[in-house]
């Protein structure tokens, strides 16, 4: 065995998922090279990898229902060997397949949702890896797939993702619009959240009776509570038993309670 | 010395490219297949695991490795602007 590998990598290797990702992006990142190379060149024509088809020497081991594989490095005998084979895809199919980043509201960004320390780089990190990008996404995926799926496909523990799915869909407030003292309109107030849709308009309460809810959109909606309902915890209805607690306060950020489950 | 695989790939678009251009005589190559013997290895580094590799460069690397892993390549001259 190598003296320059980590124990850990050496004993065991990493998990299978784990190699295919490192040998992508390392293709990835030749190509990427490749055309920058090219275009700078202001070449015409240059060579791309078609296809590469890898035939590696490695040990596999299962180990907690994961497959683990480390590549045979000198001196090891008898080892399996995993036929990978990879294509390249064209332009036209990232196109189709890419998620647009531009038009993605910096309000349900991952990082505005579950802060910027270390511990939620790395959760972002993970998250990202599975391609969760942004609050939306992971709030559809947590409906059709369930909280213990992405924790799996992330290397999450359930409860930490749990916990961060909870924090990012929990209504926000993000502006008060105070009403004018002569006249008799109510304050407005804009809440976000990623749970929040344009024509399911979720119901409402504080202080005991109805908010009037005059606006409702993709993850946002705006209500025209009472003088008296202003600075009372709100309970936000959004349906398929998601509830959440917000004071209606300027920057106020709220709690959910999933009923079924997170 | 393993290296980060996408650099031994750009070092054999190099020599790609080199051939090919040395082709002026109204023929060029078009398409070009590698099979080679190379060492491979993966590491973890800056959060996340790297694959590194290289071709052997000598018969004693390669008395090293009983069967070595063997990376096939197929390059193909593509139009820049078709590039991702």
């Amino acid at each position: 065995m190598n003296a320059g590998i980590p124990p850990l990598v050496q004993d065991s290797g990493v998990p299978f998922d784990v190699l295919i990702q490192a040998l992508t992006e390392q293709l990835d990142k030749a190509q990427a090279a490749m055309a920058l190379k090219a275009r700078v060149g202001k070449l015409p024509l240059t060579f791309a990898v078609k296809e590469v088809s890898f035939d590696l020497r490695a040990f596999v081991q299962v180990i907690d229902d994961d497959l683990y594989v480390r590549p045979a490095g000198p001196g090891d005998s008898e080892a399996s060997t995993i036929k990978l084979a990879l294509t390249t895809i064209t332009k036209p199919m990232i196109e189709e397949n890419a998620i647009d980043f531009k038009p993605e509201d910096p309000k349900l960004s991952l990082r505005e949702a579950l802060g910027d320390d270390k511990d939620s780089e790395d959760l972002q990190r993970r998250l990202e890896r599975i391609g969760v990008r942004n609050v939306q996404q992971l709030s559809e995926l947590r409906k059709t797939a369930g909280a213990d799926v992405i924790a799996r496909l992330a290397r999450l523990p359930v409860n930490r993702l749990q916990q961060a799915l909870m924090t990012a869909s929990a209504p926000r407030v993000t502006q008060v619009e105070s009403a004018a003292p002569h006249l008799d309109e109510p304050s407005r107030v804009h809440l976000t959240s990623p749970l929040l849709r344009a024509g399911m308009l979720p119901r409402v309460r504080a202080a005991g009776s109805m908010v009037p809810v005059i606006e409702a959109q993709n993850g946002g909606l705006v209500l025209a509570p009472l003088a008296s309902q202003m600075g009372c915890e709100a309970e936000i209805d959004f349906g398929d038993g998601d509830v959440g607690r917000v004071t209606l306060s300027q920057g106020a950020i709220g709690t959910l309670n999933a009923k079924g489950g997170a | 010395m393993l290296r980060d695989l996408s650099e031994v790939l750009l070092d054999l678009h190099d020599g790609v490219t080199a051939a090919s251009s040395r082709w002026a005589l109204g023929v060029r190559i078009v398409d070009a297949q590698m099979t080679l013997p190379v060492e491979v290895r993966a590491i973890f580094r800056d959060g996340g695991c790297v694959l590194q590799a290289d071709v052997l460069r000598n018969r004693a690397d390669a008395d090293w490795l009983a069967v070595p892993s063997r990376l096939a390549i197929t390059w193909a001259e593509t139009p820049v602007e078709a590039l991702p």
